[in-house]
């Protein structure tokens, strides 16, 4: 039933962005390689834009999204009435080695689909809230900022497979996206490189470190190149041929972007600022870029009305101190301000100066901080490898670049970046990875064809070769834990154990709590395991309870734990030497005897769950009762 | 092209650092490594 739940959500996709194109009279200027991908891109925007008003009117139910799919693929058929790409070369035998290579990717890559999720962004919201809106029947305003009150197009895409197929078809469904990437970004390669070369490229794309960590889970970047790609090659062709629906299309395509993550927003600004590169006066820029907006704001609006209709800040909580509304509950003015200090601590660790523009990569290459989580699920060395290549490459073909189709996604690239990094957005590394595939084809070829003028294949052969071993190995390696899974038939609770910090408490929660109780925790990563009512404590993301360091004060949190409805808290027992624990108000509730333990766990804090053993401690959780009769501070 | 070998042996030199410089990073994760391959 998996597999097929993920085919229905497949020739949906596929079959919403064949009709679109189609209603733009665009599929006739395309080979089949890029109608059936840019179709699924299109398409798989299309079906997260359409789950969102079933979902707000309250209409979630199996029926519904069966007819939702079945209408989709209806528009199927569009596909076949196109003239084929060219695909037919005969492999030879690197192009063998390589299609080895990615079966066995596909092999380690399916071992994750098929167990079940362990990332904590996708346990925390990615998964977490279509399983929410689908328990409930309808799409409900999340209150917390950061992560509830934010766009979520490609988390709608979850809601069909989850509801019709369950877990394994979600994540099934994640790694099938993942996959369609690396055929649209294969798709992108053959306009240009031999197809071996192109198979490489796809290769070295689906094994970087970041795409390892998030094609198959639910983090969105990966998904979202979907819409950068369609974007770039509706921009390529609009600059081309002046045609109104490749700009429409442009702009719907970084509108889906924008409606899956408000750094999207950086994205339709700079896809924007490309088409007005066109040449051929004033007023045909004028109507493509009217067209660009607003088809980018029709892909992209109904996030940003939803923030704005329940907070007052569409961009919430960017703007909230302005804009937002007085009387919410969950957020204040106060708590803005706070948040936005706290966050620049949080996610900017390099200053934003020309300096670190250029230094980055560098930096995010050789010796990341913390912060950009670049080390483990970063970029990979191609992009600094081929570097000199595609430097000269460029030095080389300067007379022919303005004519090349791949100027406007390098300009696109280079204006995202520079947007990204100068407007105080988040410094990990993987916020750039929608992008990634444009930079990689770009790179890519400008490499390739230098070192085709020159004759210079070997060090570049290295530099690729070395880089496919390296990824490969990398994958094995964090493919490990689930192939282990499988091959030991370990039980579902063993696995997540091994793999999700503190499952353990998951079970005892579950089987001892019930539909009446509440339990106050800030385990991001259990929440999606949980069968229980719970309220997400952190300071980051509500302000119903004063969690922020040093403000908080016993007499208060308790009344505001009672006033949220909860009846249990599970707290860490964390003996640090900074901390003044008499004066910690989580001891004081328990000595005032408003806390009283139910239940003790010893458990092992790892800091990767690939490899165990990078940096792991003990330490003690316990869950308490909220007690209501006798406390200190009643 | 001029300075063909000049460039030829640049970009080997660049190809073997940059490798280099990138896995260095990770000396750290030889032992769990090989703790999760069973070899230690």
């Amino acid at each position: 039933m998996p597999l097929l739940v993920v085919l229905a959500n497949v020739t949906a996709a596929l079959g919403f962005g064949a009709i679109i194109l189609n209603l733009l009279g665009l599929d006739k200027d395309m080979n089949s390689g890029e109608h059936w991908t840019l179709s699924f891109a299109i398409g798989f925007g299309a079906l997260g834009w359409l789950v969102f008003p079933i979902g707000v009117a309250g209409l979630l139910s199996v029926g519904i999204i069966w007819l939702l799919l079945l209408l989709g693929s209806l528009g199927i058929f569009l596909l076949f009435n196109t003239r084929s790409l060219v695909l037919s070369n005969n492999l030879d035998a690197i192009g063998n080695v390589l299609l080895i290579f990615i079966l066995a990717v596909l092999f380690l890559d399916l071992a994750e689909a098929l167990a079940p999720p362990a990332d904590a962004d996708s346990l925390a919201y990615h998964f977490n809230w279509p399983k929410r809106f689908i328990s409930t029947g309808n799409i409900s305003f999340i209150p917390q900022a950061w992560t509830g009150a934010v766009p979520m197009l490609v988390q709608m895409t979850y809601i069909p497979p989850l509801i019709l197929g369950g877990e394994t078809a979600l994540t099934l469904w994640t790694m099938v996206v993942s996959w369609i990437t690396a055929a649209m970004l294969f798709v992108f390669c053959r306009h240009h490189l031999s197809i071996n070369w192109s198979l490489a490229i796809s290769m070295i794309y689906l094994t970087i470190p970041a795409v390892v960590f998030g094609g198959g889970s639910g983090q969105v970047e990966p998904k979202m190149t979907l819409f950068v790609l369609a974007s770039a090659w509706g921009l390529g062709r609009s600059l081309k041929t002046g045609r109104l629906s490749f700009a429409i299309l442009t702009g719907l395509s970084a509108g889906f972007f924008a409606g899956a993550k408000y750094m999207g927003l950086l994205f339709v600004a700079a896809t924007g600022m490309a088409l007005l590169i066109r040449h051929g006066g004033l007023r045909p820029i004028f109507f493509s870029a009217l067209a660009f907006g607003f088809a980018a704001v029709f892909g992209g609006f109904q996030w940003y009305a939803w923030n704005a209709f329940h907070t007052g800040d569409p961009i919430f909580p960017m703007f909230f101190e302005w804009l937002g509304h007085d009387d919410l509950k969950f957020w204040s003015a106060d708590y803005s301000i706070w948040f936005k200090k706290t966050l620049r601590l949080l996610e900017r660790d390099v200053p934003r100066s020309f300096w670190w523009l250029v230094g980055y990569p560098f930096k995010a290459t050789f010796d990341p901080l913390v912060l950009f989580e670049a080390r483990r699920t970063g970029f990979g060395p191609f992009g600094m490898l081929v570097l000199p290549f595609a430097v000269l490459g460029i030095w080389k073909l300067r007379t022919q670049i303005l004519k090349s189709r791949l100027f406007p996604y390098a300009v696109v690239c280079a204006l995202f970046y520079v947007l990204w990094f100068f407007t105080g957005s988040s410094q990990r590394i993987r916020h750039l990875l929608p992008v990634l595939p444009l930079f990689l084809v770009v790179m890519s070829v400008a490499a390739i064809r230098f070192a085709d003028l020159e004759v210079l294949h070997k060090p570049l052969f290295a530099a690729v070769g070395t880089t496919l071993i390296l990824q490969f190995l990398g994958h094995g390696i964090f493919s490990l834990n689930y192939i282990k899974h499988f091959s030991k038939d370990n039980s579902r609770d063993e696995f997540l154990s091994k793999n999700v910090l503190n499952y353990e408490v998951v079970p005892w929660i579950n089987a001892n709590l019930g539909a009446k109780d509440r339990i106050f925790l800030s385990e991001r990563q259990v929440l999606y395991y949980l069968k229980v009512p719970y309220f997400f404590g952190s300071p980051n993301v509500q302000a119903l309870v004063e969690l922020r360091k040093g403000r908080m004060k016993p007499k208060t949190l308790y009344r505001q734990l009672r006033s949220v409805g909860v009846t249990h808290v599970l707290l860490h027992k964390k003996y640090r030497s900074d901390v003044d624990y008499e004066k910690n108000p989580w001891i004081l509730l328990q000595k005032g005897g408003c806390l009283s333990n139910r239940k003790k766990f010893q458990l092992r804090d790892f800091k990767s769950r690939t490899l165990p053993n990078l940096g792991k401690s003990e330490k003690e959780i316990g869950i308490f009762t909220l007690n209501t009769t006798k406390c200190l501070y009643l | 092209m001029k300075n063909f070998k000049l460039i030829c042996w640049i970009l080997w030199a660049w190809v073997i650092c940059v490798f280099v410089g990138y896995i260095i990073q990770f000396q750290g994760f030889v032992d769990p490594v090989l703790n999760v391959l069973g070899v230690s």
